[in-house]
């Protein structure tokens, strides 16, 4: 365990010294990063322009979820969606083999190698927005709902990084395949309006099948006082089933590969 | 000649089918777009109308954009940017005798004929489904589509040119990618994919209607949705044609100057 913490660190520190070499694009990249977080309230902010509440939640709390919803999606972003991004590739181009000759766990590779940093400045930023947002809403949580919000969060974060593993663990059949990151994108996105939005049989879909609610609704709604037991359930029940099916798969997955290169 | 781009038309066409996986994966995450944005509206609780559009007037904006997605999205950014970055241009382009222009039109058009066939047919299929719940409202006209087909053309050439130019500044800047984020957000803030421009305050709209981005999606929809006077569409027609003539012509001077300009390492 110890080995691969410092392992990670190395992988961490060798990403952000090659992003400081492009200092002015990475700078540049930021601050168009934190433009989009301008474009994202913005638009919150003008769809309550037309209404005074979305299945039940007022702007102010929408706000909130909006927010916290893209600073999920920034840190997947930053810690494992940039290594996940570039499997396609290494499996087209055959790289995939270095991976598996290096003596360290396969799966850690593929998903830590690479950490992205172009969104460090707007995560920063988000906070402050989070602590104004919840103070503007007349919010000042306590340490336990800290605690709860902290861990409905993380629980988020294991499961959909699982998801997007067996997602892409895929690429070994389908090779040709190289956008799968567009639909995890736009679920991310969806992920920031409340789960009650989804009515009818696509509410079980975006409840249970892509737990939407784990990105933020669940997280928020214990700020809010709104927490509901079977939010906890069914975090607990999607971090255990895809973590077991992500590690099950990607070891059918590896068992079935053919190398591309020559 | 016209063989010459026939031929750059069948290649890339070859190559849609053969990442017809990939078309498949945009095809279900624009779909997702579309069941949550329709899901927000049909959540929204308000006593106005919503922008001008009645709740159903606004779930058929948002699946006729959809089908708009895949037509006019002719984005040679990324090759582009690609082609000059690793220096594939010299032996692609620059040493060749051929339109660099209308090479990348003739691509662009292979990708996209093969994209529109699969963007419309599941598109007329949700349409049916929707209009079936009773979910959408089209204000349907023969003069708004003509007027609109002509729209999506001009937006076609705009989003084209536009696109291109900004590929094209790879040969000064070589890492390019963040223009082209910014580009997106522009296009979909204030080109209308995220919400229709009416929702904006009325300065904003003013901005909006004198900027390109409006041009390049919302503009066509408008029209087809029968949301614009005969006056309105004639100007924003004519600001169109603005736009596609200011950027063909930054393509001329960008494309003298940046060959000129142009440092490529060999391999």
């Amino acid at each position: 365990m110890f080995r691969y913490l410092k392992l990670y660190f190395h992988f961490f520190r060798n990403c952000l010294v090659r992003e400081l070499e492009f200092r002015f694009n990475a700078f540049l990249l930021s601050l168009v990063h934190i433009f989009w977080l301008g474009v994202m309230l913005g638009s919150v902010t003008l769809i309550f322009g037309q209404v005074d509440s979305l299945a039940g939640w007022r702007k102010e709390e929408v706000l909130i979820l909006a927010v916290v919803g893209m600073l999920f999606h920034d840190i997947t972003e930053m810690f494992f969606i940039g290594g996940l991004q570039r499997f396609s590739y290494f499996i087209r181009h055959g790289e995939f083999d270095f991976i598996l000759l290096k003596p360290v766990n396969s799966r850690f590779m593929t998903s830590f190698r690479y950490a992205e940093f172009q969104n460090i400045f707007r995560i920063i930023i988000m906070i402050f927005v989070l602590a104004s947002f919840l103070r503007g809403a007349g919010i000042s949580p306590s340490i336990y709902e800290w605690a709860g919000f902290s861990a409905f969060f993380l629980a988020g974060l294991i499961v959909f990084y699982n998801i997007f593993f067996m997602v892409i663990t895929t690429n070994f059949w389908l090779i040709n395949v190289f956008n799968f990151n567009d639909i995890f994108d736009r679920f991310l996105s969806a992920g920031r309006y409340p789960v009650d939005i989804f009515k009818g049989r696509l509410k079980p879909f975006f409840a249970y099948v892509i737990p939407l609610g784990l990105i933020g609704t669940f997280a928020v709604e214990i700020f809010l006082g709104r927490a509901r037991l079977v939010s906890f359930w069914i975090a607990i029940l999607m971090v255990v089933v895809t973590s077991l099916l992500s590690e099950l798969f990607w070891r059918f997955a590896l068992k079935h590969y053919q190398s591309a290169s020559s | 000649m016209i063989r010459k781009y026939l031929a750059f038309f069948k290649n890339q066409f070859s190559a849609t089918i053969y990442y017809r996986g990939s078309i498949l994966v945009w095809i279900f995450s624009n779909l997702v777009f579309l069941t949550v944005i329709v899901s927000v509206w049909l959540s929204a609780n308000s006593s106005q109308s919503l922008g001008g559009y009645s709740t159903s007037e606004l779930i058929g904006y948002y699946l006729a954009g959809f089908f708009l997605h895949w037509v006019v999205n002719w984005l040679p950014f990324y090759s582009t940017a690609d082609e000059i970055k690793s220096g594939e241009i010299i032996a692609s382009s620059l040493t060749k005798p051929f339109s660099f222009y209308w090479r990348k039109f003739s691509e662009e058009a292979g990708w996209h004929s093969f994209a529109v066939i699969l963007g419309m047919t599941l598109t007329l299929v949700l349409a049916v489904i929707l209009q079936q719940q009773q979910l959408i409202a089209f204000g349907f006209s023969w003069d708004n589509l003509l007027l609109a087909i002509a729209a999506i053309v001009l937006a076609i050439f705009l989003v084209f040119g536009f696109s291109l130019c900004l590929g094209l500044l790879a040969f000064w800047f070589t890492e390019v990618w963040t223009v082209d984020t910014l580009f997106w957000a522009g296009r979909n803030f204030l080109g209308g994919w995220y919400l229709p421009i009416s929702f904006f305050p009325g300065a904003f709209q003013t901005m909006i209607r004198i900027l390109p981005f409006r041009y390049l999606f919302s503009f066509p929809l408008e029209i087809f949705l029968g949301k614009l006077s005969l006056t309105e569409i004639v100007f924003g027609m004519a600001i169109s044609l603005f736009w596609i003539l200011f950027f063909s012509l930054l393509y001329k001077v960008m494309w003298e100057r940046g060959r000129k300009a142009y440092t490529a390492f060999g391999q």
